[in-house]
């Protein structure tokens, strides 16, 4: 890992390389962010070359306020939710989620979850059903290892709605596997 | 209450601490935490970050502002020649060379038009062309 220091004033003194090294430093990141939002894969690639472009155009005005990861997660968050916008999309309510909380827990469990992978794969397929604000925060935290603070920075939420979204999507998490390994003991 | 203690179950199961609850929660917690740790599978093309940085703004073109401050640098200081010139000559403009010229409206209409029409086919033509070639 380059320091954020270095490379950021390399790009600024227009290093083509340095920047090569900044998009692969945090392309997967950036592909997190964007496809914890945008359903249509193909799309996906072409809103990440945004968010580099973006985070290309906007590197004068970074201050080191915060860690740069989180100053280009918020570039990606916004970018993929303009992105849903413009496509007539609603971004999802709280309603919503709470909706989308009870398919959750009526949605089928597959009937073999004695290996350990398939229980992995099926847990990742129950956070893709998420919605997006729910799906953004774990994998910021899970994944990133951000702070509640940086999560909230980056996605626009307070603190107490980023601590709550994990709270409350690893226990619907936690119950629909609780319910499924009672199925496969009985 | 409930919440409360699934919140103490998670910290726990999180810190990786013994956890105090009942079995069941305590190992589907600990399964959900080992799955979101893991990658969701989205993934970028080979070679993404060389075609970024690919479409960057070529040199040419950030060179090209300097060029037009240039100009209008140019511009400024011709201006600024021109006054100090009529200044120091104690040159008087009248309306005078505007009458001969009001005589041959039609040949100054003209000329405007092929003037315009040469710059604009040179843009389109040429300096489109030489843009084309050195972009890829």
């Amino acid at each position: 890992m380059t320091d954020e220091k270095t490379l950021v004033s390399r790009v600024l003194a227009g290093e083509r390389e340095a920047f090569v090294l900044l998009v692969k430093q945090y392309e997967r990141l950036v592909v997190h962010m964007v496809g914890r939002v945008v359903r249509h894969a193909e799309d996906r690639e072409e809103i990440c070359q945004d968010v580099f472009m973006r985070v290309y155009q906007n590197l004068g005005k970074f201050k080191f306020e915060s860690r740069l990861s989180t100053w280009i997660a918020t570039i990606a968050y916004r970018q993929a939710v303009n992105y849903v916008r413009s496509k007539k999309a609603p971004v999802t309510s709280i309603q919503e989620d709470e909706r989308i909380e009870h398919q959750l827990m009526e949605a089928s469990t597959p009937e073999s979850m004695f290996e350990d992978r398939d229980l992995d794969d099926f847990i990742l397929k129950m956070v893709d059903a998420l919605s997006p604000a729910y799906k953004t925060v774990l994998t910021l935290y899970h994944l990133h290892g951000m702070s509640y603070d940086e999560i909230g920075e980056a996605t626009g939420m307070p603190e107490g709605t980023v601590k709550n979204y994990l709270f409350r999507a690893r226990h619907l998490l936690k119950e629909k596997i609780k319910a499924s390994i009672g199925r496969e003991v009985l | 209450m409930m919440e409360h203690f699934d919140e103490e179950l998670q910290k726990a199961v999180e810190s990786g601490q013994m956890p105090v609850g009942p079995e069941e929660d305590i190992t589907a917690y600990q399964h959900v935490f080992r799955a979101l740790a893991k990658d969701p599978g989205y993934a970028l093309p080979p070679g993404f970050a060389e075609k970024v940085a690919a479409s960057l703004p070529q040199k040419g073109q950030e060179h090209s502002k300097l060029v037009w401050i240039g100009y209008a640098a140019g511009l400024v200081f011709m201006t600024v020649a021109a006054i100090f010139t009529g200044l120091m000559t104690g040159l008087k403009l009248h309306l005078g060379f505007f009458k001969e010229i009001s005589s041959y409206t039609g040949l100054v209409i003209v000329a405007a038009v092929l003037i315009a029409a040469v710059q604009w086919l040179d843009h389109k033509l040429v300096t489109e062309r030489i843009r084309g070639g050195s972009g890829g």
